[in-house]
């Protein structure tokens, strides 16, 4: 495969070959007007940023506050560079304590800094004007980078705050009693519709004796789309694969009124809320657990109806 | 095949840097480019992702200039070496006339070039082109990182594992210093545009 040396066309491939990338008295990767890095503090600082862009260690982060300080004390009198080397410094301790996690914007920053670093260091004549003016630039991206990794933090944050929605189910499924028994009293007790649960579940929350009243009436428009909702339920056959109905109604009923016997002892009032003030505490409080427990499995019922839709759009 | 203009009397060679991702092959380009850019008087085309990392490929082009009345153009492509990104690499494949393989040289990585090599070797097959007929030279990059007291594969390990069969002409280097970037370049084009002469007698 490899050409004859006589053959004048290969000849003449080869002496083309020379003429563009044979050696030269120009020093390579610099036009005119340019100085070489090679011979530059800068040298060492390139190597370590291009490898960072291969692999995150100590090691390497290590070594780039070093060279930083480095090239610090060589351009000691420059103080547009000794900015861009700080800008470098700070960004680089960032990556350095955040490794993989690493804002993915920050790499390119660190990369587009130290482009503009070596432009300003190494081209001869580029003026005081032209320096700041990169300088500003990296300076921007620096601040929008700063902001977008504080929103990224408030985000995580707020996302930690608020427990997923299925550890929640998952607490109120080991209070409640078995799904067969209460499916049926739920409904009785009018469910709100699945797109409400959200509300519900921050009145439950919040909620205190106080305001448990207020409460009420927030859920009360709900209801009428509630009870629809639950008929369009009923009138569906079941697809529950995973507990199929093996009760009869009543017994299930009957069941359900055990179970909340069991939870709440022998409280049974189910007193309208203006009739709360008249309440001794122990009954009041009695009357907020019954509620407390009302929305439990009502907050229960939207999430079966939601997995029941789940099934069937599978 | 190389694209023949025979009207425009022109002629397109393609050579494409392969090999496993973050072997070097956009740093050897990159390297040709900041070094020569002054002589080859044209724009390196590069398409990267968030972190840098090549998406659809590099591309460097520049005229060798007229010889025995037919325009020479060079073309330099390189390959996203990411594993997920093999059709990418098969359709840059396509037309190619000659191949430099970038290898790299760090223990870590023995394994994936011996992925990418039978990668190449199967995504040329769907162009019924043959490995060991094609121009193609190994480039084993990295070896900079030796003084850093990485380790790395010796030339002999890397000839046995990758050139036992092909013996094809290879280079030690570092596309990040530059040494033998320009030496491989050369002997692909020089290897590519002879093979290209025979199939055209």
């Amino acid at each position: 495969m490899i050409g004859d040396k006589e053959d004048p066309v290969m000849a003449e491939v080869d002496k083309r070959l020379e003429k563009l990338f044979g050696e030269s008295d120009e020093s390579p990767g610099f036009g005119k007007g340019e100085r070489s890095i090679e011979v530059s503090p800068l040298w060492d600082l390139k190597a370590i940023i291009l490898s960072i862009d291969w692999e995150i260690t100590d090691e390497i982060m290590t070594r780039l506050t070093e060279q930083i300080g480095r090239a610090k004390n060589a351009y000691n009198e420059d103080k547009t560079i000794l900015l861009f080397l700080q800008l470098l410094d700070s960004v680089g301790k960032y990556i350095k304590i955040n490794k993989a996690d690493t804002h993915p914007d920050a790499i390119k920053l660190l990369n587009s800094v130290y482009t503009s670093l070596e432009k300003v260091a190494l081209s001869k004549g580029i003026s005081s004007a032209e320096k700041e003016k990169t300088l500003l630039f990296e300076i921007k991206r620096f601040k929008k980078l700063k902001e977008h990794i504080a929103l990224r933090k408030a985000e995580t944050s707020k996302r930690e705050e608020t427990p997923p929605l299925v550890s929640e189910r998952e607490v109120v499924r080991e209070e409640t009693p078995p799904l067969v028994s209460e499916r049926e009293v739920v409904r009785e007790e009018t469910p709100p519709p699945a797109l409400e649960r959200e509300v519900v579940r921050e009145e439950v929350t919040e909620m205190t004796p106080e305001i448990r009243v207020e409460a009420e009436g927030i859920e009360a428009p709900f209801r009428d789309e509630a009870a629809a909702f639950a008929d369009t339920l009923e009138e569906t056959p079941s697809h529950d694969d995973l507990e199929p109905d093996i009760l009869g109604k009543d017994q299930e009923i009957e069941l359900a009124a055990q179970e909340g016997d069991r939870l709440l002892g022998d409280v049974k009032d189910k007193a309208p809320a203006s009739e709360m003030s008249g309440m001794a505490p122990h009954e009041a409080f009695s009357y907020a657990l019954m509620e407390i427990k009302r929305t439990i499995k009502t907050e229960f019922e939207a999430l079966r109806a939601e997995l029941k839709l789940w099934r069937r759009e599978k | 095949m190389a694209f023949v203009n025979l009207k425009k009397k022109e002629v397109q060679v393609k050579v494409v840097y392969y090999g496993p991702g973050r072997g070097g092959k956009t740093t050897n380009l990159e390297y040709i480019y900041n070094t020569f850019r002054s002589r080859i008087k044209t724009e390196m085309v590069t398409i990267k992702t968030h972190g840098d990392r090549t998406l659809f490929f590099d591309f460097l082009p520049f005229d060798l200039g007229t010889i025995q009345g037919y325009h020479i153009k060079i073309q330099l492509y390189t390959v996203p070496g990411q594993v997920k990104y093999n059709a990418t690499r098969r359709l840059v494949l396509r037309g190619v006339d000659g191949i430099v393989f970038v290898a790299d040289s760090m223990v870590m990585r023995r394994e994936s070039n011996g992925h990418s090599l039978k990668n190449l070797q199967e995504n040329l097959g769907t162009y019924k082109k043959d490995i060991f007929k094609i121009p193609l030279v190994l480039q084993y990059n990295k070896i900079d990182l030796g003084e850093q007291g990485i380790p790395l594969l010796s030339f002999e390990q890397l000839q046995k594992d990758l050139n036992a069969q092909l013996k094809v002409p290879s280079f030690q280097a570092s596309a990040l210093t530059g040494s033998n970037v320009t030496e491989t370049m050369r002997k692909i084009i020089s290897m590519t545009v002879a093979s290209l002469r025979a199939e055209l007698k």
